[in-house]
């Protein structure tokens, strides 16, 4: 796979102003041995303290034997277990931890992470780790490709006013790193339906890369570091500054 | 026309030139079919782990053109690979989570071998 160059910063900010992520994922996918009738009760005894309130997806109306098969619904979560301020999503396959209201920074988040895993492994439903990946969702009220390092020509011109939506796969420090970036996107914020950018970026570890109950938490940090590199390293100089950034 | 997942094309394409269309299909169907309970009894679902050895496994071997390899999932949720070498003598490998089983019939070849290490024997044996 090829690189993908990332101009380095020689300090990451802890924070800009206004946050622009309106989505923060951390993601297990996983194998069980158990039945998936069982699974949620396995996991809400041990968290209903702190996630009350359960609530049955649409997808789990959908026959299992159907929903099994199809490639694209195989990893989707059936039941969510409603925080404040995290979700907690879980499918036969997988299981997620969602900040989506105010993004409360990462030091949170990485200790709810290490709380629910604790309690995953106690309720003993995961067999073998497949994929770890931790995913942002960032918006900008703004044609976000006028602002990166990453630069769209065509005959030698920068091409701008289109409507584009551009995907990238590629590895960053041994993780594969899935890059969206998109000019047309409408993301209701406030009760207001808001035309932009978004910056999507999913940064993963395969199975064999990673040991979920071993060194699950460690790669979660390091894909928490390359998530910030790769988003500040896009982001040109001047329009970094234009975020008030704050550093450590 | 096929869009395999993000990050995968590179996987799926060595599946297709060294396990062939036949190959490729089984593994597909075996990820995406196999990796819950399968079988009436105990069987396992299908190992990531297994997988991953087996797709990094096939980076390095070589195989007789004539060989064909075949690949199967056994009930502990292991990938398997086989074929016959120039002489119609048996090799497998059965690819754990954790460490993988090599068999050579024709060198007298039977080892258990850690995932991490596989790839390096692979390709002195194969």
């Amino acid at each position: 796979m090829s690189s993908f160059p990332i101009p380095k910063l020689d300090c990451l900010p802890t924070r800009i102003s206004p946050c622009p992520i309106v989505e923060a994922v951390l993601e297990i996918r996983f194998i069980t041995e158990v039945p998936w009738m069982l699974i949620p009760g396995l996991l809400s005894t041990l968290i209903s303290d702190k996630y009350p309130k359960t609530v049955d997806l649409p997808l789990s109306q959908m026959p299992d034997a159907i929903r099994r098969e199809e490639p694209h619904l195989v990893y989707q979560p059936l039941i969510q277990f409603v925080g404040d301020p995290f979700t907690i999503q879980l499918g036969p396959r997988m299981l997620s931890l969602v900040s989506n209201k105010e993004y409360p920074g990462w030091t949170p988040i990485f200790e709810q992470l290490k709380w629910l895993l604790q309690h995953v492994k106690t309720a003993g439903f995961i067999a073998e780790g497949e994929r770890i990946g931790l995913r942002y969702i960032d918006f900008f009220q703004m044609d976000l490709f006028q602002k990166l390092t990453l630069r769209v020509n065509s005959d030698g011109q920068s091409v701008e006013g289109a409507e584009m939506n551009l995907t990238t796969t590629f590895v960053q420090e041994g993780f594969l790193s899935k890059l969206i970036i998109a000019n047309n996107a409408l993301v209701k914020t406030q009760g207001r339906a808001n035309k932009g950018s978004v910056f999507d970026l999913d940064i993963a570890l395969n199975a064999g890369d990673f040991d979920l109950f071993e060194n699950g938490l460690d790669r979660f940090q390091k894909a928490h570091q390359i998530n910030k590199e790769v988003f500040f390293g896009l982001l040109r100089p001047e329009f970094l500054a234009s975020l008030n950034p704050e550093y450590a | 026309m096929r869009y395999p997942e993000s990050g995968m094309v590179d996987d799926e394409a060595l599946a297709l030139e060294k396990l062939g269309v036949k190959g490729w299909g089984r593994l597909e169907h075996f990820k995406l079919c196999y990796a819950g309970g399968w079988g009436r009894g105990p069987q396992k679902p299908l190992s990531p782990r297994s997988y991953n050895a087996l797709i990094r496994s096939l980076s390095v071997i070589q195989p007789p053109a004539t060989a064909h390899p075949s690949v199967f999932l056994t009930d502990a949720g292991f990938l398997e690979l086989a074929w016959k070498d120039e002489n119609g003598k048996a090799v497998q490998i059965e690819f754990g989570s954790r460490e993988s089983e090599v068999y050579d019939e024709g060198r007298g070849i039977e080892m258990a071998v850690p995932n991490e290490n596989l790839p390096d024997l692979l390709k002195t044996l194969f």
